[in-house]
């Protein structure tokens, strides 16, 4: 059963996020394929960005408008410093979900995979006193870790034949499939 | 049907295994075997059916989320909260769970 802790560990999340009412849902099992999905590594030819990295999290109500203070101030220079590193990631903004606007959602563009990795490396050979370090540890402070969650995004056209490329040998699958 | 005056339990052997990170908990219910996803608020009501009385629940339960809804809401949650924790064998009311306990030993 739920510990005696565990109760401080609930209500400290409640306060920190949306209310939404009770829900109970039974799990229904599933059965999948070992099929996850590696976007190709060379981006396809398109206008528009290759992976999106999106961070959700909550932050305490009363951390609200010091962080939305510090975005006034900052956010200006965040995408001004990752754009200004010219290794095809940015930083593309924070936004509040409405009406409460506890949810946020920051948002990271990559041209390529090795744009993930070049961005990694360029921020851990900078000084730990650069303005990107400091702005980017200041944002992070912010979140309420236990919330967050991160979702990586691909440009679906760039995945034209791939799901089939990759999919696994499962037997039960294939029998059903072969009718 | 929710009472204010009776008193609410987990069941016996109620598996319950927090997943803070993704803000819920599964259940398993041993007795019926079938697993559920417990969002924040359900989780908090079914962690507060500690023996509690009802009453008690709708006060603890009203004060934790003050800054959410009023009173009357928060009454309305629980008693529907209790009926679906109830109805899917997560709780039973601390009485008949020690009616259930002394006919077994007998």
């Amino acid at each position: 059963m739920t510990k005696p802790n565990d109760l401080d560990m609930i209500k400290r999340l409640i306060g920190a996020g949306e209310h939404v009412p009770p829900a109970i849902e039974v799990l229904k099992s599933e059965l999948r394929t070992d099929s996850g999905v590696d976007p190709p590594v060379d981006p396809p030819p398109g206008p528009t960005v290759y992976i999106i990295i999106k961070w959700k999290y909550y932050v305490r109500v009363a951390q609200l408008d010091k962080f939305h203070t510090f975005l006034a101030k900052h956010e200006g220079e965040l995408i001004a410093d990752t754009q200004g590193l010219k290794i095809g990631a940015s930083y593309y903004g924070t936004y509040a979900e409405l009406p409460r606007t506890t949810t946020h959602q920051t948002l990271w563009f990559y041209e390529s995979v090795a744009a993930i990795d070049r961005f990694k490396s360029a921020l851990s050979g900078k000084k730990k006193s650069s303005e990107l370090r400091k702005n980017l540890k200041e944002l992070l402070s912010y979140i309420d870790e236990p919330s967050l969650t991160m979702h990586r995004l691909v440009r679906a056209s760039a995945l034209a034949g791939a799901v089939a490329r990759q999919r696994r040998s499962d037997p039960v699958m294939d029998i059903l499939a072969g009718g | 049907m929710f009472s204010q005056r009776a008193s609410y339990k987990p069941t016996r052997n109620l598996r319950v295994r927090p997943v803070p990170e993704m803000r819920m908990c599964f259940v398993f219910t041993p007795a019926a075997p079938k697993l559920y996803t417990l969002n924040m608020s359900a989780w908090l009501v079914l962690t507060l059916c500690d023996g509690r009385s009802g009453r008690d629940l709708v006060d603890a339960y009203a004060t934790e989320m003050a800054a959410h809804l009023p009173r009357d809401d928060a009454l309305r949650e629980v008693r529907a909260a209790i009926g679906d924790l109830e109805g899917k064998g997560m709780i039973v009311r601390a009485d008949k769970r020690a009616r259930a306990q002394q006919k077994g030993s007998h």
